[in-house]
């Protein structure tokens, strides 16, 4: 599609980089700038950008030009190692470009794609996941093609993500008056006549259906124009003791999301409805209880279509698990509420079921809690971090990312720590064949295998995490021994030749 | 004139002084990891343990890089990010065991290496450089659309900055800035290349003049490929209107047709009336209001990089672009500084040639030439009527040959023969004496022989006396 002809200089001008820099969002409506009761900081990371990042060249940016009106000054644009930089305005009346670091959400997308998760759909009602049914079972990706389109005006689809009104129960009170006066009350008109031609359809089908029954030859079917007032007041007056069809009827009308299904709303839906086809989709979509996203529900921050690949160990090979990422306990749990985890810049739930982060009631189910769970943890360095698997993420209707973790096995965070050089496992040594001789009780305080055994681990996952954990407990007090052991340093053939000084 | 003597004004702040080696090395990226020491400076030269002392702070490392960073002077024209320190095979290195590769085996091994590959790969073209634009600044003709875009002359000013004058070189709004249509910048610059190509041609006293931060060695770079005079500092108000005063002590140079400077004018360079530019470059006309105005009263013909917010009619020849920008100023600068350079190069052409070059002598200094030559006439006259008055016993012929001479000499006229007779003069005026003695030989011997019998005259009577 050609546009209008335009001089050398302005298609030039068209494909030049500043105009490609896309205008800013809008700004997120009120309810995310506060936390709760408090109002939010200024300079907080907002839950998704408003501006693209740009960046310059090094050899550019010592000069201090970034493409745009002036030089930007080398007091902050040097001295950072994120150059990375969201262009408030390029030119302002006080002469100068406004503009800021974007390095917080140029790191947190970084963070992110090195997560390497999926985005996927929220969980509809009806699957709610309990603490045994693995969750990931559930995933699918916003890139299927049964629900990631852009046609909106095909209303009869049920996973839109994007719908011409607005979400009623994320509105406040004069956002909603607002919107009956401003948008709903002028199509009262169309709405009539849109009623009038389902009654005409409704008493036509009626009509037919009598005239079969008595064998007469159908008749000529009403018009909207044939009712009479008298009968659409009866008409409206039904439909508004059936809340079930006026819903369904206005949500299409105005093309509303589809708001979450009350408790008993489907039964009802079947038994008293005249028709399903108007309410179906209020079940079917996705965004029932969640609500729909603002941007697409991949909010372009991964476009991963699947999490279902396995890692590859250049020694040990393919992993069940993926690597673990390191998460920090921001917030630990308060009265009900469960712990938080900051995991890569996003915060998330600790995982559900029985673990290292939930405080369980039954003895049974019961786990040793993670330091900063119970209390927080004020003196680790950083704070109490946990390891942790990321499995998917999903966009919610302020646009924030919310990250779903479950827990990881410990041999996952075992090779995770060798990777990082905090733990050694591998061992290349040729195998010796020797008879352990037998050790002082002291020096190796943990039970053996066997004994661990014979306490009634009879599960085998279980009893593998246990060796796992055993291994990687004996090279720990091995590493003690080490310190404390003057024999483990080779030293057992000489006798030990301290200076004299320290023996006195 | 005031630009010519600008660093002894203004010392060493004007000349700028150079950044220095550890500044530049902290802003690359590059690390040396063998002798850091040799190789650069320790950073506490940088900053003196007693600076931090005195002020009693405690800086954060954040606030350091940018104590640093705001010390670092933004130039174009320097690298200070070298991309490699030399081929590695420049330097000597061990191989293996004990076997040291010197820099001429590296060499020879490097010319087999580069032999066998030579058709593989790909070709590197050249990249963007950021110093190319003073070291090698763009010709009239090497302007393109795509020049001028890249190097942001299009972005104007905010919308409510604009001045309406400029409507007609505004090609629209984007991003709440009016946009500079590249069209009209590229024609007007092409314009203003062939003013300063012509001026230059002529031997006109072009100036250029940036007085923003960073402009220095743009303007310098521009000033020096068009031969032109240069002012980066602030233009001192009534420079041109009011110079007597100003420049009162500054003094002008004669130059030839070569721009070679003319010696015996010592008495004129120091009490000539300063020069007036015939051309002025302004890089910031929005600063330079005041010479603009000066130069309009003295109808000196202006040419001005006019930003959106900035008024046309304050110079005769506009170049609509942006004027913040370093690389925006960097290109037009020098483009006009090639185009100077490109009018000199003519002018020098033609005087190989032999063409006449369009050229009058300013009226001061020919007033000056004539008073020159009748004084040096006057005193020729003096210095003969002085010989004609010692000399006595001339004969007629001699005198008449004399005379002869002198009414010759009179009647040339001509720069050069004048010339020449100012040096005969001054030779003469050293041999006069000795000359004078030769040609009156006989005369003297006779007196010393008269001399002589009077002394003998004398001796008789005192041996007379005595006796």
């Amino acid at each position: 599609m050609a546009g209008p002809a335009v001089s050398p200089g302005g298609a030039l001008l068209r494909s030049s980089r500043m105009f490609s820099i896309p205008k800013p969002l809008p700004i997120p409506p009120s309810a995310s700038t506060f936390l709760g009761e408090q109002k939010a900081s200024a300079t907080m990371t907002k839950a998704q950008p408003r501006h693209q990042t740009i960046t310059s060249p090094l050899r550019s940016r010592q000069k201090g030009d970034w493409g745009l009106k002036r030089p930007l000054p080398l007091k902050t644009t040097m001295a950072t190692t994120t150059p990375l930089l969201r262009i408030n305005e390029v030119d302002t009346v006080e002469n100068i470009t406004d503009f800021h670091s974007a390095a917080d959400h140029s790191l947190s997308l970084e963070k992110f794609q090195e997560l390497r998760i999926p985005m996927s759909i929220p969980r509809r009602d009806g699957e709610v996941a309990s603490a045994t049914k693995r969750k990931e079972d559930n995933i699918k990706s916003v890139f299927e093609e049964g629900s990631d389109f852009t046609d909106i005006k095909d209303t009869s689809v049920d996973h839109r993500w994007k719908f011409k009104g607005p979400w009623l129960a994320q509105m406040a009170d004069g956002d909603f008056l607002n919107y009956l006066n401003k948008k709903v009350r002028p199509q009262r008109a169309q709405f009539r006549a849109l009623l009038r031609e389902r009654l005409a359809e409704r008493l036509t089908s009626s009509q037919n259906r009598a005239a079969v029954e008595a064998g007469r030859p159908t008749p000529e079917p009403i018009k909207g124009e044939d009712i009479t007032e008298e009968q659409f007041a009866d008409y409206i007056r039904s439909l508004r003791s059936d809340r079930v069809t006026l819903y369904g009827l206005v949500s299409k009308f105005l093309d509303l999301p589809p708001l979450g299904t009350p408790i008993g709303f489907a039964q009802n839906n079947l038994i008293f409805s005249d028709s399903n086809q108007a309410t179906d989709r209020v079940t079917e979509s996705p965004y029932g209880k969640s609500g729909p996203p603002p941007s697409h529900p991949s909010a372009g921050i991964g476009y991963l279509r699947t999490g279902a690949f396995m890692e590859n160990h250049a020694v040990y090979g393919p992993q069940a698990k993926k690597t673990p990422i390191q998460a920090r306990i921001v917030s630990p749990r308060i009265g009900p509420s469960p712990a938080k985890l900051g995991v890569g810049g996003f915060v998330s739930t600790v995982p559900i079921g029985s673990n290292e982060f939930n405080l369980r009631t039954n003895a049974k189910y019961r786990r040793p809690l993670a330091n900063g769970i119970t209390n927080l943890d004020i003196s680790t360095y950083g704070g109490a971090k946990a390891y942790i698997e990321p499995f998917s993420a999903t966009v919610d209707p302020e646009g924030k990312v919310v990250v779903q973790v479950r827990e990881t096995s410990a041999e996952a965070q075992l090779i995770a720590k060798e990777m990082r050089g905090l733990s050694s496992i591998y061992d290349d040594s040729e195998l010796k064949r020797t008879i352990p001789e037998p050790q002082p009780a002291e020096e190796y305080p943990q039970q053996s295998l066997h004994d661990r055994e014979q306490e009634g681990y009879a599960d085998e996952a279980p009893r593998r995490d246990s060796r796992v954990k055993q291994v990687y407990d004996q090279l720990m007090s091995e590493e003690q021994n080490m310190l404390s052991n003057s024999s483990s340093y080779g030293l057992d053939t000489e006798p030990p030749s301290e200076p004299p000084s320290e023996k006195k | 004139m005031i630009v010519r003597n600008a660093a002894a004004r203004h010392g060493r702040r004007a000349l700028g002084s150079p950044i220095s080696r550890s500044t530049l090395r902290q802003l690359s990226s590059e690390s040396v990891p063998t002798e850091p020491a040799v190789a650069t400076p320790p950073p506490k030269s940088q900053f003196p343990a007693d600076h931090m002392k005195d002020n009693s702070l405690v800086m954060s490392s954040k606030q350091l890089k940018m104590w640093k960073a705001k010390d670092t002077i933004m130039t174009l024209g320097a690298n200070s990010t070298p991309t490699h320190e030399g081929q590695s095979w420049t330097r000597s290195r061990k191989m293996g065991g004990s076997e040291e590769l010197t820099s001429w085996d590296q060499w020879v091994e490097f010319r087999k290496i580069r032999a066998k590959t030579k058709k593989l790969g790909s070709i590197v073209k050249r990249q963007y450089n950021p110093t190319d634009l003073i070291n090698d600044p763009p010709r009239p003709q090497d302007v393109t659309l795509e020049l001028l875009m890249a190097s942001q002359t299009h972005m104007g000013h905010h919308t409510s900055l604009w001045n309406p004058g400029n409507s007609r070189y505004i090609y629209g709004v984007r991003e709440g800035i009016h946009i500079i249509a590249l069209e009209t910048t590229a024609a007007h610059l092409r314009r203003a290349a062939r003013v300063v190509e012509e001026v230059a041609r002529c031997g006109g006293l072009i100036l250029f003049v940036g007085t923003r931060k960073g402009q220095m060695e743009i303007v310098t770079k521009a000033s020096e490929l068009a031969g032109a005079c240069h002012v980066f500092t602030k233009w001192t108000p009534g420079g041109i209107t009011n110079r007597d005063a100003i420049l009162k002590y500054a003094t002008t140079k004669v130059v030839d047709e070569n721009d070679q400077p003319l010696e015996d004018f010592g008495v004129f360079t120091e009490n000539a009336r300063p020069l007036l530019p015939d051309l002025v470059v302004c890089l910031n006309p929005k600063e330079n209001y005041t010479l603009l105005y000066e130069c309009g009263l003295k109808d000196i013909p202006t040419i001005g990089v006019i930003d959106t917010d900035a008024d046309p009619t304050w110079v005769t020849y506009t170049i609509p672009a942006n004027d913040d920008s370093l690389r925006s100023i960097g290109v037009i600068a020098g483009v006009l500084g090639r185009a100077g350079e490109r009018g000199q190069q003519l002018r020098k052409l033609a005087s190989e040639k032999k063409e006449t070059i369009p050229w009058e002598t300013s009226p001061t200094l020919n007033d000056f030439m004539a008073k020159h030559r009748q004084n040096v006439q006057k005193e020729q006259r003096l210095a003969m009527s002085r010989v004609k008055d010692k000399v006595v016993g001339f004969t007629e012929e001699e005198q008449h040959l004399l005379q002869s001479q002198y009414a010759r000499a009179e009647l040339d006229s001509s720069e050069a023969a004048m010339l020449e007779v100012l040096g005969e003069t001054a030779t003469v005026e050293g041999l006069s004496e000795p000359t004078t003695s030769t040609s009156n030989l006989g005369e003297i011997e006779a007196q010393l022989a008269s001399a002589k019998a009077k002394a003998g005259e004398v001796e008789a009577e005192l041996k007379g006396l005595n006796i």
